[in-house]
């Protein structure tokens, strides 16, 4: 136990901190930048667009007709052309997000143009029937005809089709993002000479700058009561009508100086220490892909870890109950409470 | 040796993020979040899977003299419980209960309640298929608490103290509230909140009304408060105002039409997470905030 104590109070506490809290910083930044460029190039709703085009294109209204005649339909119905953005054009009006009850219902109404009131399963058999031969006809009757004849079920089974569709515009999102991600930590990293070996080394061999950056991390931890987004409510007499509030960054940047930028008396002399160098830079591109909210939870959970080890224990000897670093680990252990 | 140690300082961080990074993500539709974010209650048609013969015992902590029963409902698409509160008093719903056959379909009315209590596993994905529970108390983030009507039958009149039971002082309780930690995104019609383990069910405090009662277009009713230990009614346990909900036809609910601004109460409480705050916060990028809340008010106990 005494190690374990001896560890969480040393030095080398401070330098896992100090390096966690330089990570949480480029890891934020790294973020900002990938949201910032896919609100640039409207990466959301580009996706969304492509993956309604493979559901909806290559069917024809018309016998010999143009294949994208339905995928207009759908964009000119006004369930659809209302959630456009106005005053834009292409995919800059295209919606980021459709609901697969609108898709659906749109889609379904599309195919029954010539009913007024409530459809029934016949009609939107027989609209759908009565298109010439196309991609969405065939996806369409396979759809149905697994409803048994119920248009509800139908409904349900075309909004599942959707669904699925959206699943793989996510996951189409989610790698490009994962890309964009990578390729942002890198160029970052690099251009902040970020060197998790060299950032360590100073942090070790530097405890001006070590207790500068662990106060920095300890001071971001004790605003967990004011955190980086909130909301107030400008009107009290409305409390259905929150408004949400964005604190202003930190000077917390100011702390990095000494541990990143490039330096002429930093500089590698020989390919051994460009091979560290590198190396160094590997680790943080990793550290910096994991995401500020994961090295956020880190560093409150360090900060713990360091003031539980600086508190007074009930005895000159042990650590006082409860106050052990491994208490922190239980957070998110399935309950065995009653609700 | 200085490489030594800096590579043990490493391999101690990874050992640490190993062991820390345990939370539940909960992702829930927007539309969803949209539809109940201000609003008290959800009516759904809950297939009930399991239930206990009994309501629990009453003292402190989980002996709270509820009754639950964990189901299955499309209109949530998640793992759920539903709890009726002060369940001795509802013989109706109790016999009602004890005669659903496993998987039985029963129309219920309560409060929906998101609270990070009953982790499990994996991330709750609204939509997904939720599987059938084997206990009545599943994990499970989403909870219909109270229900304030079982079938035919309303059990409003529940909302009242729950006698010879001790709930968790203001003093204790809240301060976890306020800084419970979690991280809110949204994307693609999707809001993801991530959260570690909640806790402290029922709170026990005194409410000042700080702003005019507003009624929601269906049985909810909301006010803002500040909120006092009932050992020291000056200083506020809270940061700022927070938003209290009240059922209509309710003991507290028809109390605090009563009420005006400066007004206290002294109440018993549950929280859940303030969906309202939650999407107003909510951006694209992964935000660490504190876990947004608001309490539901169950009874008004003796000043």
């Amino acid at each position: 136990m005494s190690g374990i104590s001896g560890l969480f109070n040393s030095t080398t506490l401070d330098v896992i901190l100090g390096l966690v809290f330089v990570y949480l910083l480029l890891a934020i930044m790294c973020t900002t930048i990938n949201e910032w460029l896919a609100g640039v190039l409207n990466t959301r709703s580009t996706n969304l667009s492509a993956g309604i085009k493979q559901l909806l294109d290559k069917q024809a209204q018309v016998k010999d007709g143009d294949e994208d005649a339905f995928l207009k339909m759908f964009y000119d119905h006004p369930l659809i052309s209302g959630m456009c953005r106005p005053g834009k054009t292409g995919t800059d009006a295209h919606p980021v997000y459709i609901p697969s009850r609108t898709f659906a219902t749109a889609v379904m109404d599309i195919a029954t143009p010539n009913t007024s009131g409530a459809i029934t399963y016949t009609d939107l058999e027989s609209g759908i029937k009565a298109w010439p031969d196309g991609d969405v006809r065939k996806a369409l009757l396979a759809l149905i005809q697994n409803a048994h004849g119920d248009l509800g079920q139908a409904q349900k089974n075309i909004e599942a089709w959707f669904d699925d569709s959206m699943d793989r515009v996510s996951g189409w999102y989610k790698r490009k993002t994962q890309a964009a991600t990578v390729v942002i930590a890198i160029v970052l990293t690099v251009g902040a000479n970020a060197d998790t070996i060299a950032i360590v080394r100073t942090l070790w061999k530097n405890p001006t700058q070590r207790a500068l950056l662990v106060q920095q991390a300890e001071k971001r931890h004790a605003e967990e009561s004011e955190p980086a987004v909130t909301v107030k409510y400008d009107n009290k007499d409305k409390p259905l009508q929150p408004t949400p509030i964005r604190k202003a960054s930190k000077d917390e940047l100011d702390a990095l100086g000494n541990v990143l930028g490039w330096k002429a008396n930093t500089m590698p002399s020989d390919s051994l220490g460009w091979l560290e160098r590198i190396l160094g830079w590997f680790l943080t591109m990793v550290a910096v892909s994991l995401g500020a909210p994961f090295w956020f939870d880190i560093l409150n959970k360090l900060v713990n870890v360091r003031n539980a080890g600086n508190k007074p224990a009930t005895s000159d000897t042990e650590p006082k109950p409860g106050t052990a670093p491994l208490v922190v680990n239980v957070q998110g252990a399935p309950s065995a409470k009653t609700p | 040796m200085l490489k030594l140690r800096s590579i043990f300082a490493l391999a101690t961080a990874l050992l640490l993020l190993t062991c820390c990074s345990w939370a539940e993500n909960l992702v829930l539709s927007a539309q969803f979040v949209n539809q109940y974010k201000d609003k008290a209650t959800i009516s759904v048609n809950l297939e009930v899977d399991v239930h206990p013969k009994t309501p629990h015992s009453i003292s402190n902590g989980g002996n709270d003299g509820d009754i639950h029963m964990s189901g299955r409902a499309d209109e949530v698409g998640l793992p759920m419980v539903a709890e009726i509160v002060n369940a001795r008093k509802e013989s109706a719903a109790l016999t009602l209960l004890k005669a659903t056959a496993q998987g039985a379909k029963v129309p219920v009315t309560g409060v929906w309640r998101i609270w990070f209590e009953h982790l499990g596993k994996e991330d709750q994905v609204q939509g997904n298929d939720v599987d059938v529970p084997d206990t009545s108390n599943p994990a499970h983030l989403f909870e219909i608490h109270p229900i304030t009507k079982f079938g035919d039958d309303s059990v409003l009149d529940g909302f009242v103290e729950i006698p010879g039971y001790t709930a968790y002082p203001a003093h204790v309780a809240f301060p976890f509230y306020e800084k419970d930690p979690a991280t809110i995104s949204t994307s693609d019609g999707s809001l993801t909140i991530t959260s570690g383990e909640g806790k402290y069910n029922y709170a026990e405090f005194v409410i000042e009304l700080a702003g005019a009662v507003q009624a929601d277009n269906d049985d909810g009713l909301f006010v803002l408060a500040n909120v006092y230990d009932t050992s020291n009614e000056e200083e506020a346990v809270t940061k700022d105002v927070r938003r209290m909900v009240f059922v209509k036809g309710t003991d507290p609910g028809s109390q605090v039409l009563t009420k005006s601004k400066g007004d206290r109460m002294h109440v018993l409480g549950i929280p859940r997470v303030n969906l309202s705050e939650v999407m107003a916060m909510a951006t694209e990028e992964s935000t660490p905030t504190n876990l947004p809340y608001e309490m539901i008010i169950v009874a008004v106990l003796p000043d």
